[in-house]
């Protein structure tokens, strides 16, 4: 197992959005724009790369340095501990964002705070980093993170263009083009997504046919 | 600041409905509303949850992370009002710390008082702790019923409705949802949309129909 | 069994005050960019809603802030309103600004409104919101549907009897599918306006 692989694993094979159905609540809610959705994503990885790390830290400490009996209370009280460390790092994401990009952070909204609740990031702490080691850990934070970006772009690039003719703000289909309101509303959210999930499912099963 | 209860309830469920319009509480969504009797006992976990978590929040932000006259270090410990910590850089670790718990507690009490119930929920039931919903409501009663770190008229009250009848409309459109996917099960649908992506244009057609509550103007 | 317990809490109460260490931290140095950003932008806001006027001067109140049973705890200054003057001398007033508050979707939105010396609105400007992006918050630009736009220009030259969105009869044209984002903003600014005109009045006449 490469770092590499553990890399690259998140981006298309094991992507959180599109292949494990993780982290759908931001994922809905940022796709509206793609300036939004980069954001979210960075904010994400930056989160899911340091939490990654640390917990994979801690299991080392904590692994060499306790007896049996302490490793087997560590068990318990070990999901507590681990979402101490992503709120944590969330919290630095909201003080950080709030002071270096107030606009950014005003149109996320409540959605930085709710990354904690991002099941990517514990889901990642408690089913990888837990079990190996550091390196390896920052690289599958990076990979999730990378391809949850990647997933959260694609949304966005569709439910921006065809919801108001602009990409990035800018006016892309212009003169006469009705933008399709419902694309940046709710309904566009859960239709551009179901469609990508078919179509993905569809190009699975086409791919293992050849 | 002028919200009346009638108002305020009316919004929660279906205006503002947390699954349809603010995108909260999906994940549960996804994987529970597959069987109609886990989809209401899920809803009503979430909306105690919901309910409790917002009035040990609503107290702890009040009294002790906001720097106001109300907190405890001003009431308490007699600090000058200019000299109190400002804590509230600590709310997202606070607010979720207080949420694990609760759904700690609740796991114990359902597996006590109705085993059938603990096992239905299975897995879904701790994770209720990461339901976005559930923070989601926690925060989103201090940014809207706070102004500066000092509650606004008839906070709590309105705190606590806000939570109720959100997790109210979150269980109504579970509901749904589960009685339309038991259906789904037995319709024809093309391969690589069984599963999750029907569930998902599902919600996007129920989406346009709660859109229609979004003019709806409740005086 | 017991001190299993309190074990495990006793890790968990290092990890969480290790982290509040940390954050408190990062905080100290966030925080003054904060609120450095935060009156810059009350600044320029102030600028863009009284363009006329090069020196403006807030006109503060002491608010009394009281607990439970009326006793007053101690006094909060607080700016009431802005007055905009042509020039230094402080001879000419070209219009007043004041900050509205509406309760949103998802957040308390703050508008700076600017008004002439009659009390018709100049200008305004959205200075916080944080409703849902793609909708109520783009109240901050102008959108356009079917011919219908809403933009904070189109508050500009307004009464305060024309301060109701179209779907309350009146002639502002609220975001479509964000009514609650447009009314809370048309309707703060009315009642605020309504609030802050009597004393403005009351202010010139005495002063």
């Amino acid at each position: 197992m490469s770092l590499l692989t553990e890399f690259y694993k998140g981006i298309y094979k094991e992507n959180p959005v599109f292949r494990l159905a993780l982290g759908l609540c931001p994922t809905l809610a940022v796709s509206s724009s793609i300036i939004n959705a980069i954001g979210m994503g960075a904010a994400t990885t930056f989160v899911l790369v340091c939490s990654n790390t640390i917990v994979a830290l801690l299991m080392f400490l904590f692994n060499k340095f306790l007896s049996e009996e302490g490793r087997k209370s560590i068990n318990k009280i070990r999901i507590p501990v681990f979402i101490v460390v992503i709120a944590s790092f969330v919290t630095i994401v909201e003080m950080v964002m709030a002071a270096y990009f107030p606009a950014l952070s005003e149109s996320l909204g409540i959605f930085i705070p709710l990354i904690v609740v991002n099941c990517i990031i514990l889901g990642r702490a408690e089913g990888f980093a837990s079990k190996n080691s550091i390196l390896p850990s920052m690289m599958d934070g990076l990979g999730m993170g990378v391809g949850f970006t990647l997933a959260l772009s694609a949304i966005a690039f569709l439910r921006e263009l065809l919801g108001s003719g602009q990409l990035i703000g800018q006016t892309i289909i212009g003169g006469g083009f009705k933008p399709v309101l419902l694309m940046v509303l709710p309904p566009g959210a859960f239709l551009v997504i179901g469609i990508y999930l078919g179509f993905f499912n569809w190009l699975d099963s086409h791919r293992k046919q050849s | 600041m002028e919200y009346g209860i009638f108002q305020l309830i009316i919004m929660s469920i279906f205006v503002n409905n947390f699954v349809l319009s603010r995108f909260l509480g999906l994940c549960p969504y996804m994987g529970v509303s597959k069987q109609l009797d886990s989809a209401l006992g899920m809803g009503m976990a979430v909306t105690f949850v919901m309910t409790m978590a917002s009035m040990v929040t609503w107290v702890l932000y009040s009294f002790f992370l906001a720097p106001t006259y109300q907190s405890v270090f001003y009431l308490l410990f007699d600090t000058p009002i200019d000299k109190i910590p400002d804590l509230t850089f600590l709310r997202t670790i606070v607010f979720i710390l207080v949420i694990a718990s609760l759904v700690q507690f609740i796991e114990m009490y359902i597996q006590k008082v109705s085993p059938t119930l603990y096992k239905a929920l299975g897995i879904y039931l701790p994770l209720i702790t990461t339901n976005c919903a559930i923070l989601g409501v926690t925060v989103l009663n201090i940014d809207m019923f706070f102004k500066d770190g000092l509650p606004l008229d008839n906070s709590f009250i309105h705190t606590l409705v806000q939570a109720f009848a959100s997790g109210i409309g979150f269980t109504i459109v579970l509901i749904l949802m589960a009685g339309i996917r038991e259906k789904l099960e037995l319709a024809n649908i093309p391969k690589p949309f069984r599963g999750l992506p029907i569930a998902f244009i599902v919600a996007g057609l129920m989406s346009i129909a709660f859109l229609g509550f979004a003019g709806m103007s409740v005086e | 069994m017991n001190s299993n317990i309190f074990r495990l809490s006793v890790i968990l109460a290092i990890v969480t005050t290790v982290a509040a260490f940390v954050l408190a931290e990062i905080y100290s140095i966030t925080k003054p960019r904060i609120e450095m950003q935060k009156q810059a932008k009350t600044q320029q806001a102030l600028n863009f809603v009284l363009p006329n006027a090069k020196y403006i001067e807030p006109v503060n109140k002491k608010i009394p802030i009281k607990d439970g049973k009326g006793n007053v705890l101690y006094e909060k200054e607080e700016v009431l309103y802005y007055i905009g003057y042509a020039d230094e001398q402080k001879k000419e007033v070209t219009g007043y600004a004041f900050k509205a508050f509406g309760s949103g979707y998802s957040s308390i939105i703050e508008t700076m409104v600017g008004i002439d010396t009659l009390g018709k609105i100049r200008k305004i400007k959205i200075i916080y919101q944080q409703e849902t992006p793609g909708l109520g918050a783009n109240c901050v630009n102008s959108e356009e549907f079917n011919g219908k736009k809403w933009s904070i220009e189109q508050f500009s030259g307004k009464t305060i009897e024309e301060l109701k969105v179209d779907k309350d009869g009146g002639p502002i044209v609220s975001i479509t599918g964000a009514t609650i984002t447009s009314r809370a903003i048309t309707n703060s600014i009315k009642q605020k306006l309504e609030k802050l005109l009597p004393v403005i009045q009351k202010n010139t006449m005495g002063g």
